[in-house]
């Protein structure tokens, strides 16, 4: 369930979030029907995109030897779900705004500058990654720390998903 | 579109009968027989997107770029001043299938909705034909969703392609019944490859197979397409020419007698990646485009030689695509169907390379955006007929019912073409649009609007942190639109302006003018 709360909160603020960036402007071409009816799919597809995610953890879990993932599923599972959600939303970024800053560098520079800066940008995104799985199998008081945030999560469960189950609702309406 | 059954025919025929009897035929299941006898024309309309007449040689561009579109001129009537309302794909297409100018329509931003479900060239020839329409343009398709009830075929996008977005094209599958709001949650915002996408891991996926799967087929077709396979970044769809053409060439010669055929090829919009065969062909070539001064609006700031090199590469793509097109009307030659079809050749909208501007994401209306081949071979004909009359997309719907023989409907605002039973009427005006970022839903503020009269072509600019423009030009004699005449005709700049208000004011949303 921690796990799942995670990746509820990761997939469904990351829409949201854009969800509003591009809001204003929807505002200007699009009624307040079109607008709903992009909510809806976005609540539908964000609930099974959290669903699936977390059918494919539970299947990595079950193929992984036990003290890597399925031991402690609630608290190594979200670290997982952390890293995956840093290095997705770092790939994005890099998609979007890193690639084209980088062609701008890449005239700006010198060629020997731009592989030194572009080689401690990847080590330090590295280790922001892997620090945590480290210290979750090296400190129980941040295993700890882990688990009270979880219970934090789960709060946004009663959020996310009734509005999920809705968006499905409407969304299998709309195409009956 | 067969009126006669010959021996190979009848064949092919006992075995689809054998085939359907026992699996259920696809052609019987999904294409409606019309009521009527076939004695009409079938219609086959095809739109090269982005396609400029000022890039033909049939309407005097340098370059021998288009030897198949010219040898069909030869026995087809050919428009010399045809004009798109819009100077982008949707709301020129929706115009082009409407008869309604964009502002009446409604389809001239980024929402290609437009407010015509029941007025439209499917309905109107449903009754009497059998209606089939292909579109490799995703925003051109999103406007034929709204028209899926009065379509018999309409394959899917990607239906000759050899990859695109896998969950895009999911979700236009299983979201069937609600497939604009369905792309434009999920193309236009959650899996978008143009822009942030709203989907944190979906999207990511989504992009990664697309670009695994492109790397396999840009090494597989590496030979033949040495700039690359032809792409749509619309839906991230790979395709080779040969198979798309020769798709739309079986789905041609499949359908009963008679039909009306929609034919929207992306070709050749950018990125211009043209076979091996016509990559070159045109960079020793000794003509060199004039050089105009910088437009400040949609200003990208390109350099001359950027831009040169952008539009040989165009040319080259357009090469390409003309002699597909001479192989798609050989291949209807020798099914018999140039006997019994009327072929539209026309395109959406055109394509800038000048004033420092590549593309036609720009709020611009200059002549190489709107300025559209429009060639039309009527069954059998074998002499070429030139007009030059002025005459826009909307014009098309009118037309095609004139030419079939059936009733034109009153809510259509184009004319029935010069020279296909249409009046010559030299004091006709025509329009352009331009306004992506306006609601359609409240009056224009912001927008480019075009109107044509005579020789003259009046356009105004008028947009925020930009100063109002106007511009008039003399196309007789100025063509590359270089001289610009407000100042020095003024009253003719204000008759213009007051009949653009005026023709704006019947307007469904008014313009702020």
């Amino acid at each position: 369930m921690n796990v799942f709360a995670w990746l509820v909160v990761v997939v469904f603020s990351h829409a949201l979030f854009h969800f509003f960036w591009y809001l204003p402007s929807w505002l200007r071409y699009l009624t307040s029907l079109d607008i709903l009816a992009i909510a809806s799919y976005t609540f539908a597809i964000s609930l099974i995109e959290s669903v699936l995610l977390l059918l494919g953890l539970l299947v990595l879990a079950a193929l992984l030897p036990g003290k890597l993932l399925r031991q402690h599923f609630s608290t190594q599972g979200v670290i997982l779900v952390w890293m995956l959600s840093a290095w997705a939303l770092l790939i994005l970024s890099a998609i979007n705004f890193f690639l084209p800053q980088i062609v701008r560098l890449q005239r700006a520079l010198p060629g020997g500058e731009l592989v030194i800066s572009l080689v401690l940008f990847g080590l330090v995104i590295l280790s922001v990654i892997l620090a945590p799985y480290y210290l979750a199998r090296r400190q129980p008081g941040f295993a700890k720390g882990v688990l009270a945030l979880n219970e934090r999560a789960s709060f946004f469960l009663y959020l996310y998903v009734p509005l999920g189950i809705l968006g499905l609702a409407v969304v299998i309406l709309r195409n009956l | 579109m067969r009126n006669h059954l010959t021996r190979r025919d009848f064949l092919t025929v006992s075995g689809l009968s054998v085939a359907s009897l026992l699996g259920g035929s696809l052609l019987s299941s999904t294409i409606r027989q019309p009521t009527t006898a076939p004695a009409r024309p079938n219609l086959i309309i095809i739109v090269f997107d982005t396609l400029s007449a000022r890039h033909i040689s049939l309407h005097g561009y340098p370059r021998p770029t288009t030897p198949n579109l010219d040898a069909f001129a030869n026995q087809a009537f050919v428009y010399h001043a045809h004009h798109a309302p819009g100077n982008y794909t949707i709301p020129s297409t929706a115009s082009l299938l409407t008869g309604f100018y964009p502002w009446n329509h409604g389809a001239y931003n980024n929402l290609p909705e437009a407010n015509t479900a029941t007025q439209n060239i499917f309905q109107a020839f449903q009754s009497h034909y059998t209606t089939a329409a292909f579109i490799q343009n995703l925003l051109a398709d999103f406007i034929l969703d709204q028209y899926d009830k009065f379509l018999d075929l309409h394959p899917k996008l990607d239906e000759f392609s050899l990859t695109s977005s896998q969950l895009y094209a999911a979700a236009n599958r299983i979201f069937d019944k609600d497939n604009l709001a369905a792309a434009l949650s999920t193309q236009n915002f959650l899996y978008s490859t143009r822009d942030r996408p709203g989907s944190l891991f979906f999207s990511l996926i989504d992009r990664f197979s697309a670009q695994a799967l492109q790397t396999v087929y840009q090494r597989q077709y590496r030979e033949e397409y040495p700039y690359g396979l032809p792409f749509s970044f619309l839906n991230n769809m790979l395709f080779a020419q040969r198979p798309v053409f020769d798709g739309v060439a079986d789905l041609l010669i499949g359908l009963p007698s008679p039909s009306l055929a929609y034919l929207h090829f992306w070709s050749p919009h950018e990125p211009y990646r043209p076979h091996k065969d016509f990559s070159g062909i045109f960079a020793d070539h000794p003509w060199q485009p004039l050089e105009k001064p910088a437009q400040v609006l949609g200003a990208l700031g390109y350099s001359q030689a950027r831009l040169n090199s952008a539009r040989t590469r165009y040319d080259e793509g357009l090469a390409h695509i003309d002699a597909e097109f001479g192989r798609l009307i050989e291949q209807l030659r020798a099914n018999g169907l140039l006997d019994n079809s009327t072929i539209i050749v026309t395109s959406d909208h055109g394509q800038l390379f000048e004033r420092g501007i590549e593309g036609h994401s720009n709020p611009l209306l200059y002549e190489p955006l709107l300025h559209v081949p429009l060639l039309i071979r009527t069954p059998g004909q074998n002499q070429r007929q030139d007009i030059h009359n002025l005459t826009s997309s909307i014009d098309l719907l009118p037309t095609l019912l004139h030419l079939s023989g059936l009733p034109v409907p009153t809510w259509v605002e184009g004319q029935i073409l010069p020279g296909l039973g249409g009046v010559d009427n030299p004091q006709r005006a025509i329009f352009a649009i331009d306004s992506k970022e306006s609601s359609s839903n409240d009056p224009l503020e912001h927008y480019s609007l075009a109107i044509y009269k005579a020789e003259y072509k009046l356009t105004v600019y008028n947009y925020l942190h930009h100063e109002r423009q106007v511009e008039l030009y003399n196309l007789a004699d100025d063509p590359e639109e270089l001289n610009e005449l407000s100042q020095r005709k003024t009253n003719l700049t204000q008759e213009l302006q007051a009949e653009l208000r005026s023709d704006l004011n019947k307007a469904r949303q008014p313009i702020v003018f």
